[in-house]
C-alpha cells in the first residue's frame, strides 16, 4: 500500500482526492439534513458531480462523463420535477421518535464510522494483497474498452440487469396503479363473489346475505 | 473463455421462468379480467417446464462447472436450490391467484413478479462472481418489495413494503460496499474462485475482513437475523399472505443458498478455519440471539401472520446453526441446511396458504381467537394446518422433524457447538407452546363466529401438496437426504473441507 502510494498516487493527486471526496460527503450530509427538499435535491446533485470528479481522477473518464449525464442530468431532474409538482414546502419528518432512540441511533452510526476510520487507518501497515497494482492501460476507461468489457466478459450481467430493470420498471408500474384499475379489479371480484355465493350451498355460508352485505360494504 | 452459444443450455431454467414471465406480462395487457386464470396457468406451466429442466441438469452437475465468463456456476447445490424455488413459485402462484380474486386486487403482474424473482433466486445460487449475487439479490429484493406493497387498498400492505424497501435498500448499500473492499484488497478480484485463491492473504488485510462483515451483514439482514430483523414482522404482517409465504420461504432460501456458497466455501476453506476472519464466533452469536428473540417475541403475539413472522425469525436463527456448523469444517453440514430449507419451504407455503384461505373477503382472520373452532367447522383444514405447525415445531413424524434432527446432527459433531445446541433444542421446545396454541383454538374451543370461505380448487391443491410433501419428509426423507446430501458434498469437496 505504501509502496503504492509513492509509486503512483503523487501529493496532487492525493489533494484532488480528497478535496472530491470531501464535497462528495458533504454534500450526501447536507441531503439527509436539510428540511427543504429543493436543497437537499441539489445537495444531491453536488455530491453526484464531486463522485464524478473522483471517477475521472481514477481515469474512468466515460463513466464520470456517465455519472453527470445520467445521475447529475436525467434523474436530478426527475427529481426536481417530482419535488416541484409534489409542491410541499416542508416534509414531515419521519425520523426515529424519542430521543432515546435516536441517541441509540448516533452512538451507532457513531461507532460504525469509528470503526471504518480506524480500519481505514490501518490498512496502510497491512500489504495489499494482489500485490503492487498496475498502470492502466492507455484505453483504461475509453468508451471502446468499457463496451468491450461489457459485452465480452460482462456480457451476462449486463443481460441480467436488464431482468432487474425489467422488475423495477413493472413493479413501479404496479405500486402506482390508478384507482381505476383497482375498482376494475374489485368489481370482478365483486361479480365473482356474487355467482360464487349463489353456487355455494347455503350451509358453507353463514347466509347468503350477510356475505352480500359484507362485499358491498367493502365496495363502497 | 469465450461465449458460445451450448453455454447457454446451462441457464435453461432461468430462460425458462423470465421468458415465461415477460409472456405473463404481455398476455395481461390482452386480458380481460376473467382472463387471469389463464394466466395464473402460464406461470404454473414456466414452472413445471423449469423443473423439469433443472431435474435434466441434475445428472451433468455432478461435477461443479462454470461458464458464461465464470458468472454462473453450474453444481449440485445450486441445482437443489433451484428446484426449491421453482416449487416455491409454483406453490405461490395457486395459492395467490384465489386470494386475489377473493380480495378484489388481482393483477397478472403478480404472476411476472413471482417468476422474475424466481429468476433473481437462481441467480444468487448460480452466482460465481460478486455482480451476479448483487444483481440476483437486488431483483429478487425488488421483487418482493413489489409483492409486499401490492395490496393498494391495504395500508399495511404499502407500509410493510416501504419499510422493507428503505432498510433493504440500505442492507444493499452495506453489500456493495463489503464488495468493494473485497474487490480492492484482493487485487481486483470478484470471481469466487478468485476471492478464496487470495483470502488466506488478504484475511490480514483489517479493510479485507470490514469487508467480509458488510457482505455477511447484508445476507443476515436478508434472511431477517437479529439484530437486522426489526422489517421482518411489518413487512410480513403487511405482505399480501401469499406473498408472506413467498419472501419467508424463497428469499430466504435464496439468501442462504449465498451464505452458503460464499462463507462455506470462499470465506471458509481449509486455509480459513473461521479464525483469521472469525465471523464463526460472531454468527455463532447471532443464530443464539436470533432463536431465542424470535421464538419469545413470537410468544407474544395474537395476530398469528405477525407470529410466524417471529417464528420465522427464530427459523433464520436455528438455520444459522448449520451455517455455523459448516464454518467450523463438518462434513455433511451443508446437506443438513439444505434438507431444512426444502422441509421449512414447504411447511412455511402451507402454512401461509392455510392463513390466505381461512379469511376472507373483507375479514381476514388473522387473531388466534378468530381460529376458535376450525377443527369442527373445516377439517381437513385445521387438520392441514396442525401438520405444518407441528412441522415447524419440529414434532414427528413431520418434515420439521428431520430438519432440525439433521442440522443438530451435524451440529453435534463439534464439541464447541454444544451450546449452540442446547439452545437451539430448548428453543425449539418453546416454540411448541405458541405453535400449539393455535392448535388448542382450533380443536379445543368453539366458534365465535361462523367459518365460512370461498372454494378454491388451486388452493386445496397447492395444500393438499404441501402437507403431503412435509409428511412425505418426515417419513420418508431418504430420498430428499441423499439429494441434499450429493447437493452439501459437491461443495463441501470444492471447499476442501
Amino acid at each position: 500500500m505504501h509502496q503504492l502510494h509513492t509509486q503512483t498516487v503523487g501529493l496532487p493527486a492525493t489533494i484532488t482526492f480528497a478535496i472530491l471526496a470531501g464535497l462528495t460527503v458533504i454534500g450526501a450530509l447536507f441531503t439527509i439534513t436539510r428540511r427543504n427538499p429543493v436543497v437537499a435535491v441539489i445537495s444531491l446533485v453536488g455530491t453526484f458531480f464531486a463522485l464524478a470528479g473522483v471517477y475521472a481522477s481514477l481515469s474512468a473518464h466515460f463513466l464520470a462523463i456517465l455519472q453527470i449525464l445520467v445521475y447529475a442530468g436525467a434523474i436530478m431532474v426527475l427529481f426536481i420535477f417530482v419535488v416541484m409538482i409534489l409542491n410541499r414546502d416542508e416534509i414531515t419528518r419521519v425520523a426515529a421518535r424519542g430521543m432515546v432512540r435516536r441517541g441509540l441511533g448516533v452512538v451507532a452510526a457513531g461507532y460504525v464510522v469509528w470503526l471504518l476510520a480506524s480500519v481505514v487507518a490501518n490498512s496502510s501497515a497491512t500489504p495489499l494483497l494482489g500485490g503492487p497494482l498496475s498502470e492502466p492501460g492507455a484505453d483504461f476507461g475509453t468508451v471502446a474498452s468499457v463496451g468491450a468489457s461489457l459485452f465480452t466478459d460482462f456480457m451476462f450481467p449486463f443481460e441480467a440487469v436488464s431482468l432487474l430493470l425489467l422488475v423495477a420498471v413493472v413493479g413501479g408500474l404496479v405500486v402506482s396503479r390508478s384507482e381505476k384499475q383497482e375498482d376494475d379489479a374489485e368489481e370482478t371480484a365483486r361479480r365473482r363473489a356474487q355467482v360464487a355465493t349463489e353456487i355455494r350451498p347455503e350451509s358453507m355460508v353463514g347466509g347468503p346475505t350477510d356475505a352480500t352485505a359484507n362485499h358491498e360494504a367493502a365496495h363502497h | 473463455m469465450s461465449f458460445d452459444l451450448s453455454q447457454l443450455s446451462a441457464i435453461v431454467p432461468l430462460i425458462i421462468v423470465t421468458g415465461m414471465g415477460c409472456l405473463i406480462l404481455l398476455a395481461e395487457t390482452f386480458a380481460r379480467n376473467r382472463a387471469r386464470t389463464g394466466l395464473a396457468s402460464l406461470a404454473l406451466g414456466g414452472c413445471v417446464f423449469a423443473f423439469v429442466a433443472v431435474a435434466a441438469q441434475w445428472d451433468a452437475a455432478a461435477t461443479k462447472t462454470t461458464v458464461l465468463q465464470g458468472m454462473w456456476v453450474m453444481d449440485r447445490m445450486a441445482l437443489f436450490l433451484d428446484a426449491t424455488f421453482v416449487a416455491t413459485a409454483a406453490i405461490t402462484v395457486l395459492i395467490s391467484g384465489p386470494f386475489m380474486r377473493e380480495h378484489g386486487f388481482e393483477f397478472g403482474e403478480f404472476y411476472g413478479i413471482v417468476l422474475f424473482a424466481t429468476g433473481g433466486m437462481m441467480m444468487v445460487s448460480h452466482a460465481d462472481h460478486l455482480l451476479m449475487l448483487l444483481i440476483g439479490i437486488e431483483t429478487t429484493s425488488l421483487a418482493a418489495y413489489v409483492l409486499t406493497g401490492c395490496w393498494r387498498r391495504n395500508a399495511r400492505s404499502s407500509e410493510g413494503a416501504m419499510k422493507y424497501f428503505l432498510m433493504g435498500a440500505f442492507a444493499t448499500g452495506f453489500l456493495v460496499y463489503g464488495m468493494a473492499l473485497i474487490y480492492g484488497t484482493t487485487g481486483g478480484e470478484m470471481t469466487y474462485a478468485g476471492i478464496a485463491a487470495k483470502a488466506a492473504v488478504s484475511s490480514n488485510s483489517s479493510l479485507f475482513v470490514a469487508g467480509v462483515y458488510f457482505v455477511l451483514i447484508a445476507l443476515i439482514f436478508k434472511v431477517a437475523a437479529v439484530p437486522f430483523h426489526m422489517w421482518a414482522p411489518d413487512t410480513y404482517e403487511g405482505a399480501p399472505t401469499p406473498a408472506t409465504g413467498f419472501m419467508a420461504a424463497g428469499v430466504k432460501a435464496a439468501a442462504f443458498g449465498a451464505i452458503l456458497r460464499l462463507f462455506g466455501t470462499v470465506f471458509g476453506g481449509p486455509g480459513l478455519p473461521g479464525e483469521p476472519i472469525g465471523w464463526v464466533r460472531i454468527l455463532a452469536t447471532v443464530a443464539i440471539l436470533t432463536m431465542t428473540f424470535g421464538n419469545l417475541a413470537a410468544l407474544r403475539q395474537e395476530n398469528i401472520k405477525r407470529m410466524l413472522a417471529y417464528s420465522s425469525i427464530a427459523h433464520a436463527g436455528y438455520l444459522l446453526v448449520g451455517v455455523v456448523a459448516v464454518g467450523v469444517g463438518i462434513a455433511g453440514a451443508q446437506s443438513a441446511v439444505l434438507f431444512y430449507l426444502v422441509t421449512y419451504t414447504f411447511t412455511t407455503l402451507g402454512v401461509f396458504g392455510v392463513i390466505a384461505w381461512v379469511g376472507k373477503r373483507g375479514d381476514e382472520r388473522l387473531f388466534v381467537d378468530d381460529w376458535a373452532g376450525l377443527g369442527t367447522a373445516r377439517p381437513a383444514l385445521a387438520l392441514a394446518m396442525t401438520i405444518f405447525l407441528l412441522s415447524l415445531g419440529g414434532v414427528p413424524p413431520t418434515g420439521g422433524f428431520f430438519g432440525k434432527f439433521y442440522l443438530f446432527r451435524a451440529a453435534m459433531q463439534s464439541p464447541e457447538l454444544y451450546p449452540l445446541v442446547i439452545a437451539g433444542v430448548l428453543n425449539s421446545v418453546v416454540s411448541v407452546y405458541y405453535y400449539l396454541r393455535v392448535v388448542v383454538a382450533m380443536y379445543f374451543r368453539d366458534a365465535t363466529r361462523p367459518l365460512d370461505s370461498y372454494p378454491s380448487a388451486s388452493m386445496r391443491a397447492a395444500l393438499v401438496l404441501t402437507a403431503i410433501a412435509v409428511v412425505v419428509l418426515g417419513l420418508f426423507p431418504g430420498a430428499v437426504v441423499d439429494w441434499a446430501g450429493g447437493a452439501g458434498a459437491a461443495v463441501a469437496k470444492v471447499a476442501g473441507l
